[in-house]
């Protein structure tokens, strides 16, 4: 499930860095939800991902009177004024490397839907994306919880296109390899204690 | 128009995962929560707009640049400055004697012809201290400064005019005393004697020609070893201002008044022509001595002046409008007011009554002019 690109978008942007309100309303209307969600995957908390995105949403009210379209996906160059937020959060928390981040029930919650059923089944993926590196995560959350693909995801992580597809086969791979061997050593539990 | 699925190739295992994150909750804001945080930003958004209140910035009162030359140029001096101060203490031997040195060169250099005799002064004054600093602090008085010394000396005694000045005269008293204390404490300095000998005694000459004395107990005897206390180690006399010099060497001006030299001729004395006074402490002032105008023998009747400051051998005392005794009547003057009683002074023993053998009475100064002596 995509967004669909707006046509019109580029319109949008030209008015809203002419200062137009209901264009910046606009963009912010299209982006938030992907913002947010990229911030709560990255902090695990409700409070400070909404803090977050206010300030990445004020820097681009702030930052898009001087954008020029120099063919740079605005995406692209809002996720790196989101990821610049980012760092400076971290920084004051005074943590240099992002930690392990554990989700609470009401993140889960909203994450995950309503459904027991779905968290039963998507908890142990959760739990995976924490094996991976930062760089890993970090392209993960931002392809299936930012919808950005490739392209997009080197120009705001300031690489190339074909390094970002080599990391994501490779954090693919690597979930892939926890989620088996996790059902792996369930199932050996579980035959144990059909053993016994 | 809908975004193409990611094009990373993956396998069955992998399009499976590929597939659970697509279906990872993507949930949306609520209307709620998505107006606050709009509302949020638009607000930050505004304070990040408004205009700060202008911290105060040295750099915007003065470019980066002007201020890091001034910041230099400051420090530089600063240093310098502190350089030269701490090299005007040193002594031979030290690591900032090399820098007192060269700006005395650069001293020497700038200074004009007339003001070169002072300054040369001043440099013997220098390094006669940093001798007795040396000396006072056991170490060893390199030969080279002794040179210095004996030059200087050499060169100061060249500069006579100067003698002329108490200021000058009582610097040079007190290197007297300060070269006498290092020569007779270290045998090793002794060549001082012999390398400036004759210029010392010049020196000495002159010292004592002028009437600045010093004491002679300031002077350890010999054989007997000043202490560090005893040795001034003080800063070098810089002669301006030179009211109190040193306390070894008081001038003329610090001697008590001396009364009006009654003299028949107004003729001054001249000091190159008479020999050196005794240099003696002037009489205190008491019962045996009282002060002029309070009591004791009247001006003019027998009263003693005090030593080195009385008529000199030559010029007797004549009051006004009194004749001059003829030279065959200086031993039995007529009875009268010129003649004092025993024991109210008169001129003193050697100072007049009769002239040094060979010396008679001085040309011209025998008879004022204007008034005849009487046959």
């Amino acid at each position: 499930m995509y967004p669909a690109i707006d046509i019109d978008e580029q319109q949008i942007i030209q008015k809203a860095v002419k200062g137009n309100q209901a264009a910046l309303g606009a963009i912010y209307e299209q982006h938030a939800d992907a913002v947010y969600r990229y911030m709560l995957y990255r902090t695990g908390d409700h409070h400070i991902a909404e803090d977050i995105t206010a300030e990445v949403f004020a820097d681009m009210i702030t930052a898009i009177r001087s954008y020029r379209d120099m063919g740079v996906p605005f995406r692209a160059w809002l996720f790196r004024i989101a990821r610049a937020r980012l760092v400076d959060h971290w920084r004051k928390m005074q943590r240099r490397v992002e930690q392990r981040i554990t989700f609470s029930e009401d993140v889960e919650e909203f994450l995950l839907g309503d459904s027991l059923e779905d968290r039963h089944a998507y908890d142990d993926l959760l739990e995976a994306l924490q094996y991976l590196t930062p760089a890993e995560r970090e392209i993960i959350l931002l392809r299936y919880a930012a919808d950005m693909d490739n392209d997009d995801i080197a120009t705001a992580v300031q690489s190339n296109a074909n390094a970002v597809k080599s990391m994501m086969y490779r954090a693919l791979k690597k979930l892939r390899t926890i989620l088996h061997n996790k059902a792996k050593t369930l199932e050996g539990g579980t035959n144990d204690e059909a053993t016994e | 128009m809908m975004r193409q699925p990611n094009n990373v190739s993956l396998s069955s295992e992998d399009s499976s995962i590929q597939a659970q994150l697509e279906a990872l909750g993507r949930p949306q804001l609520s209307p709620q929560h998505r107006q606050r945080i709009w509302r949020e930003a638009r607000h930050r958004a505004q304070l990040q707009a408004a205009p700060k209140p202008a911290r105060f910035s040295l750099f915007r009162l003065v470019p980066a640049r002007s201020l890091a030359a001034l910041v230099l140029v400051l420090t530089l001096l600063l240093g310098s400055n502190v350089t030269v101060l701490a090299a005007g203490n040193s002594v031979p031997g030290e690591a900032l004697y090399p820098v007192k040195r060269g700006l005395e060169t650069m001293q020497h250099s700038l200074t004009t012809a007339e003001a070169r005799p002072m300054l040369t002064l001043n440099f013997l004054d220098r390094r006669v201290h940093e001798a007795v600093r040396l000396v006072g602090t056991y170490r060893p008085v390199p030969e080279t400064l002794l040179d210095e010394i004996a030059l200087l000396l050499n060169e100061v005694t060249v500069y006579s005019d100067l003698w002329q000045q108490t200021d000058v005269l009582a610097t040079l008293s007190a290197i007297n005393i300060q070269l006498t204390v290092v020569a007779r404490q270290h045998p090793e300095v002794q060549q001082l004697g012999t390398l400036a000998g004759s210029s010392r005694a010049l020196l000495t000459r002159a010292i004592e020609a002028a009437g600045v004395t010093f004491p002679a107990e300031d002077v350890p005897p010999i054989g007997v070893s000043p202490t560090a206390a005893d040795i001034d180690i003080t800063e070098p006399n810089e002669l301006i201002p030179k009211e109190n010099v040193t306390p070894h060497a008081p001038t003329q001006t610090a001697q008590p008044p001396a009364p009006p030299t009654p003299t028949a001729t107004g003729v001054p004395p001249e000091k190159t022509a008479t020999p050196p006074p005794t240099p003696t402490t002037p009489p205190a002032i008491g019962e045996d001595n009282p002060p002029p105008g309070l009591g004791g023998t009247p001006p003019g009747q027998g009263d003693a002046p005090p030593p080195g400051q009385g008529t000199p051998p030559g010029q007797e005392e004549i009051p006004p409008g009194q004749v001059d005794p003829p030279p065959s009547q200086d031993e039995t003057p007529p009875d009268g007011e010129d003649n004092p009683p025993p024991g109210q002074g008169g001129t003193p023993p050697g100072q007049g009554d009769a002239p040094p053998p060979g010396q008679g009475t001085p040309p011209g100064q025998d008879t004022p002019p204007g008034q005849d002596k009487k046959d």
